[in-house]
């Protein structure tokens, strides 16, 4: 029997910690890990979420009710970072558990090297099977990823994609939009893919387009959050936003409602899947893990976007529900954690031997015991990238 | 002594074209001052009503500037070449002030190249566009005073408007985003 990442004895005190929070209150029962069967990962990327921008984190405005229910049924980390705040760099990152100047995708130029090792590849050959559904957006062409079972992508505007109608290139084939909007187009494609492979341990990465710019709200979501008073930063300015005295389209106002409309959007679409999940019967041992590429300013320190190294651009969210191995569930941890984690992370939850290469820990000390030692300090890196003209940047982060 | 607007007379040089010119840049940017030293200001009402203020008049007199300054010198006798060359100033002003800050990171090349950047492109073709607007209303006015001749319509400010209103389009198509990608793959060739 080959080995799994949740023990009998584990599964014994999850279900005793899940009997004793009935008498605690609001703690909810966790959900039962499934003994002797690897469990299957679900790994949902969005873009450019703010770490706050959640009912869970306190947000006055968005209600986030799927996110808050993997909060409730897992764990939050509340210090979760990027090692770079951009989005080919982070997501690189998030692949294969390395810092951009180790895996080569220094900013949105540095194109991707398909000898670069992802934890898909790894799980892939431990048994699993694979499927990698949404952005991709790194530079160069079409990676040659080795250990995909279903590669779902789209390369329009860049590899950005658009929020409506965007045609897809499903395992290497053009294929026009089934749905109207990306968030939903892609959370069909994982729901299909979780259903065709219910009966076998299955990893897939859904990495979404939302909530990047140019926020672009579903046509019924449009107006959720209109009229609504964001309380912006002090020395947020409505008109200027991105540089120095350069007009940008639009309110920050406006972009913030459109924004927290994408992500509710986002919100929706894990509700849905994690509603799948319960369907199939999916759910005591599957794991699922939601994190952002990287945060966003909406008018702190005068800016607007991402890169610099300031708490709104490289602080993410972060939550992981693995049934069984979190004790109590919506218990929060405060250890610092980073997007490299990732990778080592679901690497030790699928039973397979992390390879030295990675820069990441995992986090599955901290799942299993949320006052685990954590990390004091670590690096935070950005590569000059063209044409936003921020210079190389290179900052320690420490546990204030 | 006529310009080449017809009957028009032609005004001294620093009254003709150095003080209109000068006058605009000053505004210009006097408002950019204004909107980047008001975040001292700490009296929040005054604060936002001059940033705000000053943000907006900037960005409006950056895109429109033409329509004031061509008119003046067009009916102070100014002849086609000093009209569009003083109808740039601004732009040509703003482009400075972004080359300084953008060449503190990029190479002299990558500085240059930046100005074909969507919105540094647009302004210039947005300027050429409003002149062109511009020569043929003035040639309406000034033909009602009797101060020329020429056609309104002809096909030169004709041509210029619609190759500006083209390029626009082209940069706007898709929310700029076709016309970024092209900006942005030309770079990775040119540079990368």
């Amino acid at each position: 029997m080959k080995k799994t990442a949740i023990t009998r004895r584990e599964a014994l005190k999850g279900a005793a910690a899940g009997l004793l929070s009935l008498g605690l209150g609001n703690i909810p029962l966790p959900l039962k890990a499934t003994a002797g069967k690897k469990p299957n990962i679900i790994f949902i990327l969005s873009d450019d979420h703010r770490w706050d921008a959640m009912s869970c984190m306190g947000h006055p405005v968005i209600e986030t009710p799927a996110m808050d229910r993997l909060a409730r049924e897992g764990m939050l980390f509340e210090n979760a970072f990027v090692t770079t705040s951009l989005c080919s760099p982070s997501r690189a990152s998030f692949l294969t558990g390395q810092y951009a100047r180790n895996h080569g995708v220094k900013n949105n130029l540095h194109p991707w090297d398909n000898r670069n090792i992802t934890f898909l590849e790894l799980v892939k050959q431990a048994g699993y099977t694979t499927g990698f559904i949404g952005k991709w957006h790194m530079p160069g062409k079409m990676p040659k990823l080795r250990g995909l079972d279903r590669f779902v992508t789209f390369t329009v505007s860049g590899g950005q994609g658009v929020y409506f109608n965007c045609p897809l290139i499903v395992d290497g084939k053009k294929v026009a939009s089934r749905k109207t909007y990306i968030t939903d187009e892609l959370t069909d494609y994982a729901v299909d893919f979780m259903t065709e492979n219910k009966d076998r341990p299955f990893c897939l990465y859904l990495s979404h387009k939302a909530v990047h710019f140019p926020f672009a709200p579903s046509k019924g979501m449009k107006n959720l959050y209109k009229g609504k008073n964001l309380r912006l930063p002090k020395e947020a300015d409505s008109w200027v936003t991105l540089t120095n005295g350069n007009l940008y389209p639009g309110t920050l106002q406006k972009f913030y409602r459109d924004y927290l409309a994408c992500t509710a959007a986002l919100d929706r679409s894990i509700g849905h899947l994690l509603d799948k999940l319960d369907q199939l019967s999916l759910a005591d041992n599957t794991v699922v893990v939601y994190a952002g590429d990287n945060g966003h300013f909406f008018g702190e320190h005068h800016l607007f976007d991402k890169r610099w190294p300031y708490e709104e651009a490289i602080r993410i969210p972060f939550i992981v529900r693995h049934p069984g191995v979190i004790k109590v569930p919506g218990k929060r941890a405060e250890q610092m954690v980073l997007n490299i984690d990732l990778a080592p992370t679901l690497l030790k939850i699928a039973g397979v031997t992390v390879p030295s290469s990675m820069d990441g820990r995992s986090l599955l000390p901290a799942l299993k015991n949320s006052k685990a030692e954590g990390r004091k300090a670590w690096l935070y890196e950005y590569f000059r990238d063209y044409s936003y003209g921020i210079p190389d940047t290179h900052a320690v982060r420490t546990n204030r | 002594m006529r310009g080449s607007a017809g009957r028009i007379t032609k005004r001294p040089t620093v009254n003709r074209l150095i003080l209109p010119v000068s006058i605009s840049l000053m505004v210009f940017f006097t408002l950019f001052a204004t909107y980047n030293l008001s975040w001292y200001i700490e009296n929040r009402f005054f604060h936002f009503l001059l940033t705000d203020g000053a943000g907006f008049l900037y960005g409006f007199f950056l895109m429109s500037a033409p329509l004031f300054i061509y008119p003046v010198l067009y009916f102070r006798g100014s002849p086609p070449l000093e009209r569009v060359a003083g109808s740039l100033a601004i732009v040509i002003g703003w482009y400075v002030k972004e080359f300084i800050r953008i060449s503190a990171v990029y190479s002299i090349s990558q500085s240059l190249y930046y100005f074909l950047m969507p919105v540094q492109f647009g302004v210039l073709f947005t300027a050429i566009a409003l002149m062109s607007i511009a020569e043929m209303a003035c040639r309406v006015g000034a033909a009602r005073k009797g101060l020329t001749d020429q056609k309104a319509v002809t096909p030169l400010p004709v041509a210029a408007l619609v190759l500006s209103v083209i390029i626009l389009v082209l940069i706007l198509n898709r929310g700029g985003e076709t016309y970024f990608f092209w900006f942005y793959d030309l770079y990775k060739f040119l540079f990368f």
